[in-house]
């Protein structure tokens, strides 16, 4: 790896830290409106510093770096290069997910304050969490100039974030396919379907109104949804007693009264939509309950 | 030593004033029961001393140690414990995994991030372990959104106990649970070994007063009564406020 790229991933680290610092002063909506702000920040910035961007006219490299003496100038070379890249950042991903971390920030999503009631830093989880998708764009940065050997503030402007944002929420989020599945579906529609339809732009935002109509929870695991909802409807009666596996016992009667519909259950790696489930269930008859205090 | 030392503790929203000077002393060991009608503040005391909120004024100690200062994602580590009113468990998960992150949430491990969660022998069994003290071993591996309601309580309450905390705050343990439910529950609380101290928010009186040995009444922020179980249900200003005489 060339010093200057090594000085990329630290300086995209020190950005990502930055503006973790800078957003996770607030969360939610207000965690968005900061992220899109900083962004379009970097882009004036980027459109602006003409004596070291160049403005709008971008910067052109020569050439490909050659790590361990591999070089990476043919198409090829460059696609074996970017695929174990690929393969090392999903993998990186799936450990974290699987890992006692992982869990801390799928708890520190669902569950804020009780995971702060639980003993858990839930900013520096969100923090790391931020820092860490930092590094990997930061990456994914570095190859995009490789790739095209020029880079212009387009690359950081709004429409490349909400790009990037469309693949994660078509896909699932949540996920470790979902982004990869939205990904192949806007890089395939830009190059593909343009070839044959000239408002591939319109087809693409079909597709999208589809998605968010019939699968709200993205692609990967609406496919998952409606291929079980499907099995189920071929044998409506074999399909119940799977759904909800578990030992019978006394209080089976009473859970099957209280039971909820099974939650669209995607991956093992959840999705936030089912936070919402934590409320109450409706009360069965004839239960006393507490009044409701402060 | 005290337990919960609490002192001249104050918090306002706006122009509200939900906690008032309020001061409270809990033993070690002691069954504590906090009552008082909807609005007296009973909840924002307890979130006042887990550090969920920040008081305006006053001073709480655990185990004479003040901990006013101390955020609230540390006070578990000096072993406060609660259980909410309205359940919030991680209900995309399955039991074993919400009593999992309960234990996880006091160790080192949980900043891990390059082991597999379910290959740690010792916690998971440690997990289940806690929940079969709760009576739920059968149903670990359930997702929790496929549980009945009584259980989520006892899921809340296995999550509390399995960080072997020295002070546990119950906030309406009974709420919204049938008859058996109830004593299911009550006969879950009163097992718990007396290294535990317990202070409880209830609204139930039939059953939350066999529980305590003190009770405090609240009332607008304030303590208005406290005493043993006979002197508050004695007290003139205890029938005027919560039993709406």
């Amino acid at each position: 790896m060339p010093p200057s790229a090594a000085g990329a991933l630290a300086a995209a680290l020190v950005a990502a830290a930055l503006f973790a610092v800078l957003a996770l002063r607030g969360t939610g909506l207000g965690f968005v409106m900061i992220t899109v702000a900083l962004g379009q920040i970097v882009w004036g910035v980027a459109y602006r510093w003409i004596s070291i961007t160049n403005g709008d006219n971008g910067i052109s490299i020569k050439g490909r770096p050659s790590p361990l003496g591999l070089s990476l100038a043919s198409p090829a070379a460059f696609y074996w290069a970017v695929l174990i890249v690929f393969v090392v950042a999903v993998a990186s991903m799936a450990v974290l997910v699987a890992s006692p971390f992982g869990a801390s920030l799928r708890g520190t999503r669902d569950q804020p304050r009780r995971m702060q009631a639980l003993g858990y830093h839930v900013w520096m989880i969100r923090f790391i969490a931020f820092v860490f998708s930092g590094f990997w764009s930061g990456v994914a940065g570095l190859l995009y100039l490789y790739y095209h050997q020029f880079v212009s503030p387009h690359a950081v402007a709004l429409s490349a974030s909400a790009e990037a944002l469309l693949m994660v929420i078509s896909g699932g989020t949540g996920t470790l396919l979902g982004p990869i599945a939205g990904a192949a579906l806007v890089v395939v529609m830009k190059n593909v379907a343009s070839a044959y339809v000239e408002r591939w732009n319109f087809v693409l935002g079909a597709i999208f109104v589809v998605i968010v109509v019939f699968m709200p929870e993205g692609f990967v695991p609406g496919t998952v949804r409606l291929w079980r909802w499907a099995a189920g409807a071929w044998r409506p009666r074999a399909a119940a007693p799977v759904s909800t596996p578990g030992r019978r016992s006394a209080g089976d009667e009473r859970l099957r009264e209280e039971a909820r519909p099974p939650i669209r259950s995607l991956s093992r790696y959840g999705n936030p939509a089912m936070s919402a489930c934590a409320k109450r269930p409706r009360r069965q008859s004839g239960v006393t309950r507490g009044k409701a205090t402060s | 030593m005290t337990a919960l030392d609490v002192r001249g503790l104050e918090k306002s929203f706006g122009g509200l004033r939900v906690t008032d000077r309020v001061s409270l002393t809990v033993e070690p060991g002691e069954r504590r029961l906090i009552i008082g009608p909807n609005g007296a503040g009973k909840t924002t005391l307890f979130n006042l001393i887990t550090g969920e909120l920040r008081p305006d004024r006053g001073s709480i100690a655990l185990f004479d140690r003040d901990i006013t200062r101390v955020p609230g994602r540390r006070r578990p580590h000096l072993g406060i414990a609660r259980t909410y009113q309205i359940i919030t468990l991680f209900s995309g998960e399955t039991l074993l995994r919400n009593v999992t992150l309960s234990l996880l949430g006091l160790r080192r491990l949980r900043w891990n991030p390059f082991v597999r969660l379910d290959r740690q022998q010792a916690l998971i069994a440690e997990a289940r372990a806690a929940l079969d003290r709760v009576g739920l071993g059968h149903l670990a591996d359930r997702p929790l959104a496929q549980t009945a309601y009584g259980e989520r309580r006892r899921v809340e309450i296995a999550m509390a106990l399995a960080q072997q905390p020295r002070l546990l705050l119950l906030d309406e343990p009974f709420a919204g649970l049938s008859i058996e439910e109830r004593r299911d529950v009550l006969q879950l609380v009163g097992a718990i070994p007396r290294d535990v101290t317990i202070v409880m928010i209830e609204h139930d009186m039939d059953v939350a007063l066999d529980f305590a040995e003190r009770i405090t009444v609240l009332h607008f922020g304030e303590v208005v009564v406290e005493g043993s179980r006979a002197e508050v249900v004695a007290h003139p200003r205890t029938r005027e406020i919560y039993l709406g005489d």
